[in-house]
């Protein structure tokens, strides 16, 4: 059911995010699974000086981060911990929509700029270009999980992104930069379209 | 071949484009999504896509609106159309009409020029709130009045800084009944602002707070007097207010807290009246007012938690000392304010008016100039433009910016700034702040940025700041803008950093190249600016070898060509043509030269260029003729187009023209007269006067180049009876005796050796009948003072006791020393043909002793080792049997000693290249 939901808001329409937070995020996800993890186990043993959070990729796999790094860059994370549904000992928080890949580089991407957020500016942005040199799908799913976390920072380096690679563009190569298919436009519809912009065809 | 490079400074002109988004702007385009993955971006959430429209421009964001269906209906989402930025677009009432179905709720609308604002009313944007327009000098009473009636709710409206001279008091009377919910009113450039429409301000817009009058020329501050609900005043460069009936009444006014009275001529006394007297007021601004600022016995400081802003006060520090506790002190008042969470109401207006009136005030300061406000500006001007540039409000920024674009010119015309200013505002960290704004996301914030680093960068060092903080790629990622005045700044920008050779390099790194000549293909039809100042950046930068390869390499010559031909507004004819002259000025190392004139059209467009009424443009185009005329090819087709007529016309015109059209007048025709036909033409068509004119010039560049000129003609006798005829003897004679360039004097002497050599003399007893005789007489006279003069000449390059020394030995060491004497540097320049070359061997045969001296001498410069042509020069003589000759003219027991260890030298130099080619 949880998952459902969690889905639900991401495609679709604009609940609140506190809302949909305390919905899922109260509720530990079940402990059979931190026993198929032997990394967790081992983590949970050893103990780590800095205080660390276990974030549940879609495909289970399990990451624990620095608290600090997350909290920081996450307003959803901040929220959790802030309001105490998120417990040290037992919670993990499952991130059904994001794939390992793309949470291993959302957490990249927090914990550089929690630990080089004062190097010179032309550093940072190079560091930025470099992380944002991915595929058209790898670009999408950053975008979703940013979203999904909240990560305030990350999404406006994205929308930048994207903004500089449509500027200018003809209509027809933006489709296909997004992969737009059927765009649902009516013969006539495309038609208006293409008078009505004439010159963005 | 000459090169030319010229700075210039970006014309002042006002305000851009803003786009409303959250997004920064990515230096570097680091994806290539040519290939398309597999997802449907249309699965994304609704407000990931809303979010991300809000970054567009309004072009971008139409496109995206029509890739599908889904789009299509959020991008007209209420929420992208609360504001709408329309000065860098045309807007009409189609365009209106077509943007009214999103336009219900718009709040506010930014809008420039008389025609944008008869357009308004089509958006039947009736929630409209806020509305400022600038350009708005056109503007009238009947627009202002029907958009005043249209939206009821308008509470903030605002038009200047132009002034809006056609609004009358009537507009005003209009807008105080349509608009009861106005709270701020700021108008500039109103000629009367009288009682009656102050006072149904005050009866009918209960809520007015915040008025502006300014720049204005009548304001009647008595009715002022009566608008009790004011809590902020500006009436900042207003003339002819009444101080004495201004200060016995304004302080009554209960609510009043703030009052700009800059730029005016307000009386210290009046200034204490006000400050002691009114209960509420707590800050007056009074920034550049000659008469209080001469009465140096003025303070404001009994005047407790009253705050003077004036020159003679510390700005930062008593901004510092009333708002703030007083460990900050700094300056960044302003930023300090923002940043503490301050509860003081009266405090969180105050501030946004005063960065509002302060800004105003400095950029009218700045783009008055007048004598005094050094200190000022170096002192706190620079600083607080800076300071202000980090405000909130978007148009205080823009105007700071545009402030510290303005304040550091001194001489627009000759595009000279202040040294001490500009490296104040370096000093300031303010060029780090500048490139922050320029990569912002709002266009009007990145154009004003951008000129403000254009007008900086003539500082040579504040040039090489912006180049190591990473502003060439900025302004070069700006110039591939979307948006014409942000593409122009760049531009701007890039021009004046290529002046030099220090940033030509990263320029080219940073893909400025590319960008530029985009920038001319983009705008070809509709941006004289943007087109000047991209064409002449290119100018620059075609002065560089490796640079101008890569001009070419992106489309340049094309795109220059095409603005030389069809481009009609003179400042880009100019710098197109001086691109084509720089582009085509490296001759030997790459093939831009006859790129350029297989170009169609290109070399009658310049051709035609020369007959401009602008003398820039016919200057530049002269110059690239004569770059051109280096190619064989070119020359000649220079010439098919017309190019002999137009320059002897051009020469004719231009005896009262600058030096530099003078001179590249006289050298298009030195090119073109390489090939005697052309030779032959050019005096045919009366060349010859205005060259012998030209050769008379004080301006070294300009005689030096006519001798070339001429010298060329005089190969051919017919032209060379022609200078005779013209007076020209004489010109070349002081030329060869007394100019201070070398190069000059050797080519009036080898013009003079052409003319005397014995071929005119044939074709003058040929050519003419009766006058036959008494022309022979003066031409024996001319004869003689032309040979007097060459030895003249040929004598100070030679050193006697070198001789003597060459002479009694035959050591290599001799015969370097001879010619180090001898030697001129610029001359291992001069290209000579196989018949120039062939001239002169057989002039080591002539029997005047002089003119053999003269030719061996001229052939030794012509082969030195090292010189440009040497190898080429060398070779024609060896097809040429000159050894022989020179052999002869050594071992001659006749001829002068100069003579003979002069041939000498050359024989050794031919013997060189020889062994150079074979090996």
């Amino acid at each position: 059911m949880e998952l459902l939901c969690i889905r639900q808001w991401i495609s679709g329409l604009l609940p609140t995010v506190k809302k949909w937070l305390s919905a899922w995020c109260i509720k530990p996800v079940g402990g059979a699974l931190v026993r198929q993890e032997p990394e967790y186990i081992l983590l949970a043993l050893m103990g780590s000086p800095l205080k660390k959070i276990m974030l549940c990729s879609s495909e289970k796999e399990i990451f624990s981060v620095e608290e600090q790094v997350m909290v920081q860059h996450s307003v959803i994370i901040n929220n959790m911990i802030e309001d105490g549904s998120y417990n040290h000992e037992e919670s993990k928080i499952p991130l059904d929509c994001v794939d390992s890949k793309t949470l291993k580089k959302v957490i990249d991407y927090c914990t550089h700029h929690t630990h080089h957020h004062n190097d010179n500016q032309e550093d940072l942005e190079a560091w930025d270009a470099q992380f944002l040199n991915v595929d058209s799908n790898g670009l999408y799913d950053l975008l979703m999980a940013a979203n999904y976390l909240e990560i305030r920072n990350l999404l406006d380096l994205i929308y930048g992104t994207i903004k500089n690679m449509i500027k200018g563009k003809k209509i027809d190569e933006i489709r296909r930069i997004f992969n737009i298919k059927d765009h649902g436009f009516t013969p006539e519809e495309e038609e208006q379209n293409r008078k009505e912009y004439p010159h963005f065809y | 071949m000459s090169r030319r490079v010229r700075r210039k400074v970006a014309r002042k002109s006002k305000g851009n484009d803003v786009v409303a988004s959250s997004c920064p702007e990515i230096r570097d385009e680091v994806l290539d999504l040519e290939l398309p993955g597999t997802v449907d971006w249309r699965s994304l959430p609704d407000d990931t896509v809303i979010q991300l429209l809000s970054c567009l421009s309004y072009r971008d964001r139409a496109s995206l609106s029509s890739t599908c269906r889904t789009w299509r209906t959020l991008g007209s989402s209420q929420c992208l159309w609360n504001t709408l930025d329309l000065r860098s677009h045309r807007f009409d009432a189609n365009m209106a009409s077509s943007l009214a179905p999103r336009c219900v709720h718009l709040q506010k609308l930014r809008f420039r020029g008389a025609e944008s604002a008869d357009a308004i009313i089509h958006l039947r944007a009736r929630n409209l709130c806020e509305l400022s327009g600038d350009y708005c000098r056109k503007i009238t009473d009947a627009t202002l009045s029907v958009i005043a009636a249209r939206h009821e709710l308008l509470e903030s409206l605002q038009l200047g800084p132009d002034f809006c001279e056609r609004i009358s008091s009537d507009a005003i009377k209009a807008i105080a009944h349509c608009c009861p919910r106005l709270s701020k009113l700021r108008l500039s450039g109103i000629r009367d602002v009288n009682a009656d429409a102050i006072n149904a301000l005050a009866k009918h817009c209960p809520k007015l707070t915040d008025i502006g009058f300014i720049d204005c020329l009548n304001v009647d501050e008595l009715a002022l007097g009566n608008v009790m609900s004011v809590h902020f005043l500006s009436v900042a460069g207003t003339s002819s207010m009444k101080w004495g009936v201004v200060s016995h009444l304004w302080h009554k006014l209960p609510n009043l807290i703030g009052l700009d009275v800059s730029r005016t001529d307000i009386s210290p006394s009046a200034v204490a009246r006000l400050l002691s007297l009114s209960q509420s007021l707590r800050v007056l601004c009074a920034l550049n007012c000659p008469i209080l600022e001469e009465d140096t016995s003025f303070s404001a400081s009994k005047y407790k938690n009253k705050l003077l802003i004036s020159l003679f006060t510390n700005i930062f520090e008593g901004l510092a000392s009333l708002f703030f506790d007083s460990t900050k002190k700094g300056k960044n008042v302003f930023l300090d304010w923002r940043s503490s969470k301050n509860n003081d109401k009266d405090l969180n207006e105050i501030i946004p008016w005063l960065e509002w009136m302060l800004s105003h005030t400095l950029l009218r300061s700045a783009e008055s100039p007048q004598q005094g406000l050094d200190n000022f500006w170096v002192e706190q001007g620079g600083a607080l433009l800076l300071s202000l540039m980090q405000s909130s409000q978007e148009d205080v920024q823009e105007r700071a910016a545009t402030g510290l674009a303005t304040f550091v010119v001194i001489d627009d015309e000759n595009a000279s700034i202040d040294c001490g200013r500009a490296e104040a505002v370096m000093r300031d960290g303010g060029i780090r702040l500048l490139l922050g704004l320029a990569k912002s996301w709002r266009e009007g914030l990145q154009s004003e940025a951008a000129k403000a680093i254009a007008n900086l960068s003539v500082n040579a060092n504040v040039a090489k700041a912006v180049a190591e903080e990473g502003g060439i790629e900025i302004l070069a990622g700006l110039a591939r803008s979307m948006n014409k005045l942000v593409a122009e700044e760049a531009a701007g920008g890039l021009w004046n950093l290529s002046v030099g050779e220090e940033h030509k390099g990263a320029i080219a790194e940073a893909g400025g190249i590319k960008a530029l000549v985009d920038l001319i293909f983009k705008w070809s039809s509709s941006g004289d600016g943007v087109l000047e100042r991209a064409a002449g950046a290119l100018a620059n930068l075609a002065a560089d070898d490796k640079c101008s390869t890569e001009v070419a390499l992106a489309g340049g010559v094309h795109a220059l060509v095409m603005l030389a031909r069809n481009c009609k507004f003179e400042g880009v004819q100019e710098q197109a043509a001086r691109a084509l002259a720089n582009l085509a000025a490296h001759g030997d190392s790459n093939s831009n030269n006859a790129a350029v004139g297989q170009e169609a059209g290109a070399l009658e467009a310049l051709v035609q260029l020369t007959r401009s009424p602008h003398e820039g443009v016919r200057q530049e185009a002269a110059g690239a003729l004569w770059n051109l005329s280096f190619d064989d090819r070119n020359r000649e087709a220079i010439a098919a187009a017309g190019g002999v007529q137009a320059l002897v016309a051009l020469a004719q015109s231009c005896s009262n023209a600058s030096p530099g059209l003078q001179e590249r007048a006289a050298g298009a025709l030195w090119g073109l007269s390489v090939s005697e036909a052309n030779s032959i033409a050019i005096g045919r068509e009366g060349g010859v006067a205005p060259l012998i004119a030209l050769a008379r010039s004080e301006a070294e560049d300009v005689h030096e180049t006519a001798a070339g000129a001429l010298w060329n003609l005089a190969f051919n006798p017919g032209n060379a009876l022609r200078i005779v005829e013209e007076g020209g003897v004489s010109a070349l004679v002081d030329l060869c005796s007394s100019s201070v360039s070398k190069m000059a004097r050797f080519m009036a002497a080898l013009a003079l050796a052409y003319m005397f050599d014995g071929r005119m003399d044939e074709f003058a007893l040929v050519g003419t009948g009766s006058e036959g005789i008494s022309k022979s007489v003066s031409l024996d006279g001319a004869r003689r003072m032309a040979l007097k003069n060459i030895e003249t000449f040929v004598l100070m390059f030679s050193d006697p006791q070198a001789f003597t020394a060459a002479a009694a030995s035959s050591a290599p060491a001799a015969l370097s020393q001879v010619t180090e004497g001898a030697r001129i540097q610029e001359a291992g320049h001069l290209r000579c043909s196989g018949a120039e070359i062939g001239r002169f061997v057989t002039m080591l045969r002539n029997p005047s002793s002089i003119l053999k001296t003269c030719a061996a001498f001229a052939l030794l410069q012509f082969t030195i080792p090292g010189g440009r042509h040497a190898v080429h020069h060398a070779s024609l003589m060896q097809n040429a049997g000159a050894a022989r000759v020179l052999r002869g003219a050594a071992a001659a027991a006749t001829a002068p000693l100069e003579a003979k260890i002069f041939a000498r030298i050359v024989l050794r130099n031919l013997e060189y290249h020889q062994i150079e080619h074979t090996a």
